[in-house]
């Protein structure tokens, strides 16, 4: 099995920094500018991680300015070119060029980078444990947990109620969709692919799912508890279920088994 | 496999055609009571099959894959970035990183061969004559689309790649047929 590392963190910092951009706008956090600028720039710091790992995947540079001339038909492409729509959007938002009032085309802007990176591994047929829309909702999933929680270690001292539960809620969802994906692979498995691979994927599955959900959960009791006012827990919550996003989507690129494996 | 490494001085690791085994068969139980067994095994050569639907062509982002002269497949190593798009999307994974050269690398059927005239090396290597090349229109006609396990559907790519079924050959829809022999690759 390999994990793909740099894909690892590209998708996973992707999904954060879109959360971070969606949540921002839900939570109506332009009310409290000093909270919301430092939320901007950790959007924007887990951006640059995320391209810096996408860099690392791979092994000629120079020819990147080719990367986008084939939009018309290419995932990878349009995946390229949202990522640096949104890096934009967030960078003019972090100067203050854009004004507060278009945070929601920021956090669309972010919704659509992950909807767009999902097609990537949604049209594969050649990978079928990734060719379902389940991909698509796992990594909506992992960018609204990651969204909310994150949104919990940024938010403010006595922070109103509907924006707690706003975030509260995404992260719930978000831990559903994200946690939901090994059910799609079940139809994935119906293909005619190499059993004996299939045999060594499906335990390692069974172990890494629920190492994923323990995490999930135990990062979710931490920032549920420090809520009330201890930031810190809250903060080290949202490590822990960044740690399980990172675990669990090792195990995404796992389930690479193509159709000659 | 060793006239291509040798045609193309294609470093360890990086191998353009494969020769997969596909096995299959069990116990089966006789109306007498008794067993016998239908163990059965086959081989397969294959490498890019420069496909009437190259995905690879499709997803490629720096649009370093391409359809070259007589439909064969290619690779710009100039464009290529090496992010191995192309390899997941293949469903025969004929595209492989040359992590030497820094790009993706393929089989372009000896192009520079087939443009003096002669057969590709793995063609004219062969000495069982087990590998021919086509015009591809005409092939197909013959003998239809490769479709015997262990290589995927042939309605997903349509690949130029055409064989004389072995006697034993598998549907591809049988999953009970494995690659035997995935460790060489």
């Amino acid at each position: 099995m390999t994990y793909e590392y740099p894909l690892v963190f590209f998708t996973v910092f992707g999904q954060l920094s879109a959360g971070i951009a969606l949540l921002v706008w839900l939570t109506g956090l332009r009310k409290h500018p000093a909270e919301e600028r430092l939320a901007w720039l950790v959007a924007l710091a887990a951006l640059a991680v995320s391209g810096l790992s996408a860099a690392l995947h791979l092994q000629s540079y120079l020819p990147a300015a080719f990367a986008l001339s084939n939009v018309g038909s290419s995932w990878l492409s349009r995946e390229i070119l949202m990522g640096v729509v949104f890096f934009v959007l967030i960078g003019l938002r972090v100067f203050n060029v854009l004004p507060a009032g278009l945070n929601w085309l920021v956090g669309i802007g972010g919704v659509a980078f992950v909807l767009v990176m999902s097609q990537i591994y949604v049209q594969n047929a050649s990978v079928p444990l990734w060719n379902s829309w389940g991909t698509a909702l796992a990594f909506l999933g992992t960018m609204l947990l990651l969204g909310g929680t994150a949104a919990l270690a940024l938010a403010p001292e006595g922070w109103g109620r509907s924006a707690v539960a706003a975030s509260v809620s995404a992260a719930v969802a978000g831990a559903l969709l994200a946690l939901s994906l090994p059910a799609f692979w079940l139809g994935g498995m119906m293909a005619p692919l190499n059993p004996v691979m299939l045999g060594v994927f499906a335990s390692a599955a069974i172990c890494v799912t629920l190492t994923q959900a323990a995490c999930y959960a135990v990062g979710g009791a931490l920032a549920a508890y420090g809520v009330p006012g201890r930031r810190g827990l809250v903060r080290v919550g949202f490590v822990v279920v960044l740690v399980g996003a990172v675990v669990g989507r090792m195990l995404f690129y796992a389930a690479n088994i193509g159709m000659l494996s | 496999m060793i006239a291509c490494k040798d045609k193309h001085d294609l470093p360890v690791g990086v191998l353009w055609r494969k020769v997969l085994e596909c096995a299959s068969g069990d116990w089966a139980e006789e109306p007498d009571g008794s067993y016998t067994q239908n163990v059965l095994a086959y081989y397969v050569s294959v490498s890019c099959n420069h496909c009437e639907n190259p995905v690879c062509v499709t997803v490629c982002p720096t649009g370093a894959m391409q359809v070259v002269e007589n439909g064969i497949v290619a690779i710009d190593p100039d464009r290529c970035i090496a992010c191995g798009n192309c390899q997941w999307n293949c469903p025969y994974s004929a595209p492989v990183l040359d992590r030497v050269k820094k790009h993706m690398t393929k089989c372009d059927m000896c192009r520079d061969f087939l443009a003096q005239g002669k057969l590709p090396a793995c063609v004219a290597a062969c000495p069982s004559r087990a590998l021919d090349v086509a015009p591809r229109k005409e092939a197909v006609a013959r003998l239809g689309r490769a479709d015997v396990a262990p290589l995927p559907s042939e309605k997903l790519t349509e690949p130029n790649l055409c064989l004389i079924k072995h006697r034993d050959s598998l549907s591809v829809r049988k999953s009970a047929a494995v690659l035997a022999n995935r460790e060489e690759f």
